[in-house]
């Protein structure tokens, strides 16, 4: 059986690596110089704790499959550990409650703290921080290691990377390049925010939505140790709104730099930094690390997040001979092991994924 | 927030000439820059001494705004403002000139103490600081000589000098025999020391255990399996292998670039009229092309009276202003290439640091390539080259120099990457203002 994947994000690694070594002629395709795309501008964290409620044993399941393939991959940062979820209103104080029942429920660890707790464990936060939680099962890692890794480990396992090749279309057993066109038995779509414009057949329910993400210079790790992220990060998520939302995410990395975000707005491939969003950033971030203002920003970027307004990811055939594994929003890093063994388990063993990935769920509805 | 009619960004020779002129021509004008003197890296005065030369002096008498000692971080093309640490300047057109740096070398040793760029070595020299009683200045162009003289004047000494090749000469004295004349001046100040000069050697090693005690130059263009080489006795390194331009805030502003084969770099893009790609912003200097002060102050000029034309303030280029621009342009096009320095990455030894701020050498670069990579993004993306605190300025050319010699390929592909906001580290409660 022969397979091509479009698009060398971490989506599109992790089912050529997953293919590749359950005996699959694999061929990864993209556009770029991988890791690519959403993969190489990403923070990192691997979370079940920000997921949506009816998703929560899907999360528990890609936290597990990271479990499982981290150790093949070397180098990749994996930390066992994850951020505080905080919140700073009474509020938010009880949908903290809510959430860490819910949790619970689905079977995560869950600690809840109040606002002492949070800064016993994290001291440079707010004063103004009244209640937080952690989970056992979240976890970190670097995401353009490991989109690397992963794509060394399909290599190594007889998987074919041809980076800067563009593809202009794709169709049930085919995919139309500048070069020529390829045939294959299966086509796999994995081409985040960029796969509406590959498919022509139909609509994809697939929109880029922007993300600044900042870098904060070495010292900055004095200050954050676990790293945090408020509760509101989670509505930013959820709210189908166009115009921009910011949340405050702080993440230290391994190299002692710390990432700041993060903001979400629909206003296609921009790739023009907007200084609104810096500022409404910077001004999260130190609302919840106050001692962050003293810091330098060493550098922004952008990225597109594939997004579809359930939030949710295509994941399954869109016809015969053409599978599609995109619209991870800003979980494609934390799914994405876990979308290449649905996309596996789909091609080599005809088992269909989760029914809230089907692609065709929003048939009756206009989008 | 200030509001102008035209803003400069950077205050050499480009800078100030453009500030000049659009003030002269009536319009409102500031210049910025992030040094706490106007005059850039060429004018910069010697030690308790005011900024010299007669573009500061007439920039000040032209009624021009200053605002030094401010890095600017951000330009917003659309909303027309520009950010430095302390101030938000609202302009109706804008002037790019900030200028080149030494393009940086890396060898095994070169980050030892002792190590200088010719433009730091010449800095300090102005401040009253020799580098070294003993230093081998190693480079690829003319700059070598007034770095050397300078070295003198403040109590250093030289030990050689290595050129890696003869300038064209000839091609100097037809064009720009001002040129050529300033070269025998420094010649000639040189002589009366009797330093020693080689041509056709280029630097392969700094040696010391904690700071430089000498260096190893290897022969360039030669046949043989195993190239020359020689041991120089030296208490500092100073090197001018050509420079880069400074590009950030063009690519934040959205300036597209271009690429130039000869130098194997990107300069700003601009038309006939010295705008760049976005509307009402033009660029000068040598961030447009490597030229030298002259041609940088003749191009200044006519950047100047552009912006202050299209801020509403009419004004004419003198014929004379015009022909000086184009004729150095030109001279500048036709000799600049052959002081490009060689490229030479090929033969970089694997242990030469090549990314400072997070201490990445040529042989991790190396193996990044072989795992993919083929660009300086898909590079830093596996190997933090270039992620620390200048932000792939001093690495970014050579790790694509890098990737274009183990790849076997040209370095257009691989050199190109978009510097994001901001230009320079800017504190989080700056951003929030």
């Amino acid at each position: 059986m022969r397979a091509i994947i479009v698009g060398a994000g971490i989506v599109g690694a992790a089912c050529g690596y997953e293919l590749a070594a359950h005996g699959v002629d694999v061929l990864i395709i993209d556009q770029g110089d991988p890791p690519a795309g959403a993969s190489g501008r990403s923070d990192g964290y691997l979370l079940v704790s920000d997921k949506r409620l009816d998703v929560l044993a899907l999360a528990l399941q890609a936290l597990d499959t990271w479990r499982r393939v981290a150790p093949v991959l070397g180098a990749v940062e994996f930390a066992e550990h994850g951020p505080l979820l905080v919140g700073s209103t009474p509020e938010a104080v009880e949908q903290i409650a809510l959430r860490a029942w819910a949790l619970r429920e689905a079977g995560a660890t869950v600690h809840e703290l109040d606002g002492d707790g949070c800064r016993t464990i994290e001291p440079a936060l707010s004063p103004r921080v009244m209640a937080g939680l952690v989970v056992e099962e979240d976890a970190s890692v670097q995401p353009m290691l490991a989109t690397a890794a992963l794509l060394r480990a399909a290599v190594a396992r007889g998987a074919e990377l041809w980076p800067s090749t563009r593809a202009i279309s794709v169709a049930p057993h085919a995919v139309e390049t500048r070069e020529g066109v390829l045939h294959a038995d299966q086509i796999v779509l994995a081409a985040g925010a960029w796969s509406p414009g590959l498919y022509a057949e139909a609509p994809l329910p697939i929109e880029p939505r922007r993300g600044h993400l900042l870098v904060a210079e070495r010292r900055a790790s004095t200050i954050v140790r676990r790293g945090a992220i408020a509760l509101d990060y989670l509505t930013t998520i959820e709210d189908p709104d166009p115009d921009l939302r910011v949340a405050a995410v702080v993440e230290p990395t391994a190299s002692g730099t710390v990432l700041l975000g993060s903001s979400r707005e629909r206003v296609g491939f921009d790739l023009v930094p907007d200084r609104r969003v810096l500022r409404e950033i910077c001004a999260a971030v130190s609302d919840l690390y106050p001692a962050l203002a003293d810091c330098r920003i060493l550098r922004s970027w952008i990225g597109f997040r594939p997004w579809t307004p359930d939030g949710l990811p295509l994941v399954g055939r869109l016809a015969a001979g053409l599978i599609i594994a995109a619209g991870h929003e800003g979980a494609g890093i934390c799914f994405g092991p876990l979308t290449g063994m649905l996309v596996r388990r789909l091609i080599v063993d005809d088992e269909p994924p989760p029914l809230c990935f089907a692609p065709d769920r929003f048939r009756h509805v206009s989008v | 927030m200030i509001e102008v009619d035209v803003a400069v960004v950077g205050a050499g020779p480009a800078g100030l000439a453009a500030a000049a002129v659009a003030a002269e021509a009536g319009a409102e004008t500031v210049i910025v820059d992030e040094y706490e003197r106007l005059g850039g890296q060429y004018l910069r005065p010697r030690v308790h001494r005011v900024p010299a030369g007669s573009l500061v002096t007439r920039a000040r008498q032209a009624g021009v705004r200053t605002m030094l000692g401010e890095p600017v971080w951000h330009i917003a093309s659309r909303a027309r403002t520009l950010e430095t640490t302390s101030h938000r300047i609202g302009f109706r057109s804008l002037v790019i000139a900030t200028g080149a740096f030494d393009r940086p070398v890396a060898v095994p040793g070169s980050l030892l103490p002792g190590v200088f760029t010719a433009g730091g070595t010449q800095a300090l020299a102005k401040d009253g600081a020799p580098v070294g009683r003993r230093v081998l200045v190693a480079g690829s162009g003319p700059f070598v000589l007034p770095v050397a003289r300078e070295l003198y004047r403040c109590g250093g000494a030289v030990i050689e000098i290595a050129l890696s090749h003869l300038p064209p000469l000839a091609l100097a004295v037809l064009f720009e025999p001002e040129v050529v004349l300033e070269g025998i001046g420094y010649a000639l100040a040189l002589a009366r020391h009797r330093v020693r000069t080689s041509f056709g050697w280029v630097l392969a090693a700094v040696h010391g255990s904690q700071r430089v005690e000498g260096a190893t130059l290897v022969r360039l263009r030669q046949q043989r399996r195993v190239p020359e080489r020689r041991f120089v006795e030296c208490d500092a390194v100073a090197l001018s292998y050509g420079f880069l331009p400074q590009l950030a805030l063009a690519d934040i502003a959205g300036c597209a670039l271009r690429f130039d084969r000869m130098h194997r770099t990107w300069f700003i893009a601009i038309d006939s009229r010295l705008e760049t790609t976005v509307p009402g912003i033009f660029a000068a200097g040598e961030v447009v092309g490597i030229g030298g002060h002259r041609c940088a102050a003749a191009e200044g000029e006519m950047a100047g009276r552009a912006a202050a034309r299209y801020s509403g303030h009419p004004t004419r280029d003198p014929l004379t202003s015009r022909f000086c621009y184009w004729r150095l342009r030109r001279f500048a096009d036709a000799f600049t290439p052959a002081l490009t320095p060689p490229c030479i990455a090929s033969s970089v030894d694997d242990r030469a640091p090549v990314c400072r701020c997070e201490g990445v050498d040529a042989g991790t670069i190396r193996a990044a390539v072989r795992d993919g990579a083929a660009t300086v993004a898909g590079v830093r993306l596996r190997t933090r080259c270039g992620m620390g605190i200048c932000q792939g300025r001093m690495c970014a050319q050579l790790a694509a120099e890098l990737i274009a010699s183990t790849r076997h390929e040209g370095i257009e592909a691989a050199s190109r990457i978009v510097a994001g906001a901001p230009a320079r580290p800017v504190l989080v409660s700056d951003v929030m203002r």
